[in-house]
């Protein structure tokens, strides 16, 4: 018996601290980073094969390049302006944050860049459907938003 | 036609393949780095094909380093001898090194290593911009491409950089040191010092 009361306080230690380990995980500017990796896999999931259909690696397919192309369209409506919190740079999260400090800071640039990516994916979404070389020239203005954006607000 | 300065001959050291590797190898750097660093989506194949042509270039000057004419052994010299060249370095008339001289025997070697190390990691990058990558990238983890890429990136400034030295030591030898090293990289034909 005094040797299961002994046991106790580290039983109840290590639930302490299992949990704390799971709070400190729970880090709400890790969360925001997250959401704004997914909206990065999603943004790609769609582009890709798009892209891909352009370089004649995929077969182009006039429906899919068009449903892709709107989908592309309808993500940029679903972003929210909590994804961004001020200290989710990569110099505060290295490991985790691909997001230069410059996105912050100039937010005149930032705004360029969103507004750029946001008259491609409209462009795109108008004439991906409309046979492989209106896809091709579409997909060229989409990628040189996507790198440009990255080149300036992107760590390596 | 130039007078020979006295003590000196032209003489044929660069045989016509190696000369023809040369410019070849200058024509795929140049316009691969060009297509790479102004990369847009309809022209980034082209960098790829520049890379293999420049990866093809380095294997057959590694082939020939080991087992051609132009052996790595001839090229390497020992530090006694790259001091004793940069002794001279600064007199005003040519090297006269059959072939090139300590010094740049060293610089060959850090170019190909430069361009070695640019089409390995460029094998293995990914521009997830324009959405391309190198054949060797759906091979290794996205931790290796984005270290891949990060490297590629570096390893391009670096070929800047000895591009501008290159043609900065050219142009050093034909004003300061009266040699025309881009001639004789054309015709084969170099001043040597006689009687050595």
């Amino acid at each position: 018996m005094r040797k299961i009361l002994l046991l106790l306080p580290v039983i109840t230690m290590t639930i302490a601290f299992s949990t704390t380990a799971h709070v400190a995980e729970r880090d709400p500017v890790k969360k925001a980073i997250e959401a704004r990796h997914a909206v990065m896999t999603l943004r790609s999931w769609y582009a890709g094969p798009l892209f891909g259909m352009a370089k004649g690696d995929i077969e182009y397919d006039a429906d899919w390049a068009s449903a892709l192309a709107n989908s592309l369209k309808a993500e940029l409506d679903t972003t929210d302006r909590g994804m961004w919190p001020d200290g989710s740079d990569y110099e505060a999260y290295p490991d985790f944050s691909g997001t230069l400090p410059e996105w912050w800071l100039d937010t005149d640039g930032a705004e360029e860049a969103e507004k750029t990516y946001a008259s491609a994916v409209a462009q795109i979404a108008e004439s991906a459907g409309g046979g492989l070389n209106a896809l091709r020239s579409a997909v060229g203005g989409l990628g040189k938003s996507c790198k440009g954006c990255h080149d300036s607000y992107r760590a390596d | 036609m130039k007078v020979v300065p006295e003590g000196y001959a032209h003489e044929h050291v660069w045989g016509m393949p190696i000369r023809i590797w040369h410019w070849s190898l200058a024509f795929s750097v140049i316009s691969g780095w060009l297509l790479g660093e102004f990369r847009t989506f309809s022209i980034m194949q082209w960098h790829l094909y520049a890379g293999y042509c420049t990866g093809g270039l380095l294997l057959v000057r590694v082939i020939l380093g080991f087992a051609g004419p132009v052996r790595f052994s001839v090229l390497v010299s020992g530090p006694r001898a790259v001091i004793a060249y940069l002794g001279i370095l600064f007199e005003r008339r040519p090297s006269g090194s059959c072939g090139h001289s300590p010094m740049g025997g060293w610089a060959t070697i850090a170019i190909l290593l430069c361009l070695a190390w640019q089409f390995t990691t460029g094998l293995m990058s990914v521009d997830d911009g324009l959405f391309f990558e190198g054949p060797l990238a759906a091979w290794v983890s996205s931790d290796t491409n984005r270290m891949a890429t990060r490297f590629h990136h570096y390893g391009a400034k670096a070929i800047l950089v000895l591009f501008v030295m290159h043609v900065s030591i050219m142009l050093f030898y034909r004003i300061w040191k009266r040699e025309n090293l881009v001639i004789a990289m054309i015709t084969g034909k170099k001043l040597v010092k006689r009687n050595r």
